[in-house]
């Protein structure tokens, strides 16, 4: 372990040592990887119904968004899980006292955990590199779009391991924190939608027609931030992903009267001031957990921590 | 004094007072000095008006049952913890205020064993001098120096895991030392051990004292801390009770001493006397009368008997 001669966060560099050790990194980055490479399958066999060759960039990109989309879903399963264990698994250990009296700082000691989890992230995304460049070779996606979704899926699912961290630090089991971990990524997910969902209900019983609810009401969805960043707004039909369904979830119905095509946003995709406030509000979120994590960890304190 | 009937069996002898090792200058500032400490949650006193001094270079044992306020006083030297009132001193820092100069000299074994199982010995303890900001340059010479001092130089590579309870104890002790700390706190360090880890671990705070770091740990086993402790503090529900060489906690709850003699020929016979004077005076009356004196010993209570007497029993 001392044979890298950089000034590594010393929890940082302890946890990957643990965690690459035996065989359980393995099984999980075997069993990702697979997943991820049945949903290329699916998808290819799915969208290459065609000799169109003007169709076949329509295949690349739903090959790119179903991938990207089940990524999202891995991170979305794996972070919390693992992040949550940071704090909480240390007082089950009782290794967080030892911890505590050294001359580390509850930052660095939080931030360690995190940087471990993002790492661990990071390792799966650079596997799944070779089957996302499929998509990129298949065509219909650009080098830029591959590139940001990845920096996409990665930012949430940092953003996520700093509120699964924080939450850590609160609980003192990791069956409490894995719990209130995967509590809040539904409702992020899947609460988000459903307030969306409740507003456009009582709108259509007041006989309301505005159009879609307004789009902030999912901005803290991982989705939209995603959606966000990859979202072309066009109307691909057939190889529709996840990303495109959500479009037209959120985006107000516009279309050229003449024409029938979709016309403003519903044209051109989420607008850019959307990508940026998700963002912006998950970078919020995940530099408020650290900050709220790091003085629950501070010592000395009232009462033990 | 008073003449007693010979008695058969007299009463074992108090273990003797550890030899002093290097003393302090006279005048030392005490390495802890504790006033009127009081951590309260609540309605509950974990420790109330606690008031001590450890003197630099010395071995000092906490003894209370359950509950009596141990844990709670090392959690506040150790900087974990915020006292509710008092003012409480490690070398000169105060731990609430300055916690990483506290940091820095103290090393903190707590009673509850936690390791990482996935690391090698020698792993594990490169991760707590990297955390300690120990220069990596004298990581390897520092690692080496605590295994050999805590005998576990042919584990190095071995995993944690692999360790027994006593071994694990010792690497435990290892990691409070990585940084050279002037004071130690060891919260039960004896806890769980097989008799021969047990002495192993006593001699390893004899070398420890030695070195001259001064020591308080805490201990249900009241005997090893007699054989290993300069002074004790005895606490119960969160007040300290006594403080003191065991000979003078001895002296301030007994009005006095027993005095076994053993004269040529097998007589026995036991006199009570009040103080270091009488008990000279016993002495020279008995040369003066001819009495042909064996044995002349001062029989008191044993830490264990002490404690009994001092302590109530009652848990908080």
């Amino acid at each position: 372990m001392a044979g890298i001669n950089v000034n590594v966060n010393p929890v940082l560099r302890r946890e990957m040592v643990e965690r690459m050790r035996g065989g359980r990194t393995f099984v999980i980055l075997t069993a990702y990887l697979a997943v991820l490479s049945l949903v290329l399958y699916g998808a290819y066999e799915v969208g290459r119904n065609t000799d169109d060759p003007t169709q076949t960039a329509l295949v690349g990109r739903g090959l790119f968004g179903w991938l990207l989309f089940f990524m999202l879903l891995l991170v979305l399963f794996l972070v919390p899980g693992t992040a949550a264990n940071a704090i909480a698994g240390e007082r089950e250990r009782q290794t967080l006292v030892p911890l505590q009296v050294t001359l580390l700082s509850p930052q660095q000691i939080l931030l360690g955990k995190i940087y471990a989890a993002v790492a661990f992230l990071m390792l799966l995304v650079v596997a799944t590199m070779p089957l996302l460049s499929v998509s990129y070779l298949v065509g219909g996606v650009t080098i830029g779009e591959v590139l940001g979704g990845v920096a996409a899926v990665l930012f949430v699912g940092l953003a996520l391991g700093c509120l699964s961290a924080a939450i850590s630090t609160f609980t003192k089991r990791v069956q409490g924190a894995v719990v209130m971990s995967y509590g809040l990524v539904l409702l992020l997910t899947l609460g988000t939608l459903a307030v969306w969902g409740a507003y456009a209900m009582v709108d259509e019983s007041r006989g309301v027609d505005e159009g879609n609810p307004p789009s902030y009401l999912v901005l803290a969805n991982p989705l939209a931030t995603v959606t966000g960043v990859v979202g072309n707004g066009t109307d691909v039909g057939g190889n529709d992903s996840p990303f495109d369904w959500f479009e037209e979830l959120v985006l107000p119905d516009e279309f050229n009267e003449f024409t029938g095509e979709p016309t403003g946003d519903a044209a051109n995709g989420l607008p850019a001031s959307f990508m940026w406030s998700s963002i912006g509000l998950y970078a919020a979120l995940a530099a408020g957990a650290v900050a709220l994590g790091s003085r629950r960890l501070r010592t000395p304190a009232p009462t033990e921590r | 004094m008073t003449d007693a009937t010979a008695v058969a069996d007299p009463a074992p002898e108090p273990p003797p007072d550890p030899a002093p090792q290097a003393q302090p200058p006279p005048g030392a500032e005490p390495a802890i000095r504790i006033a009127g400490l009081t951590k309260r949650y609540g309605s509950l006193f974990a420790v109330r008006d606690l008031t001590l001094d450890i003197p630099r270079g010395s071995v000092f044992g906490l003894i209370g049952p359950n509950g009596a306020g141990k844990t709670t006083t090392f959690s506040v030297l150790a900087s974990l913890l915020t006292p509710t009132a008092g003012r409480v001193s490690v070398l000169g820092y105060d731990p609430a205020r300055q916690p990483r100069e506290v940091r820095k000299r103290l090393g903190y074994m707590p009673d509850i064993l936690g390791v990482y199982d996935g690391l090698q010995v020698d792993e594990y303890l490169e991760f707590f001098a990297s955390s300690y900001r120990v220069p990596k340059a004298r990581w390897g010479a520092t690692i080496d120096t605590l295994l050999e001092l805590v005998d576990l130089s042919t584990k190095r590579t071995a995993r944690v895991n692999s360790l027994s309870r006593g071994m694990k104890q010792r690497l435990s002790l290892a990691r409070a030392l990585v940084h050279d700390p002037e004071v130690l706190i060891l919260d039960e360090p004896a806890s769980g051990l097989d008799p021969r880890a047990r002495v192993e671990l006593r001699n390893l705070l004899g070398e420890l004292r030695a070195m001259g770091k001064t020591i308080v740990v805490s201990s249900h086993i009241l005997s090893e801390l007699a054989e290993m402790c300069t002074e004790v503090g005895i606490m119960e529900k969160g007040v300290l009770l006594a403080s003191g060489s065991p000979g003078t906690i001895r002296d301030q709850i007994t009005e006095h001493r027993q005095i076994n003699v053993r004269l040529v020929g097998g007589e026995e016979r036991s006199y009570e006397v009040a103080d270091d004077a009488e008990q000279a005076a016993l002495l020279r009356r008995l040369l003066d009368d001819g009495e042909q004196v064996l044995e002349f010993t001062e029989v008191g209570d044993g830490l264990e008997d002490l404690f009994m007497k001092i302590t109530t029993g009652e848990v908080q």
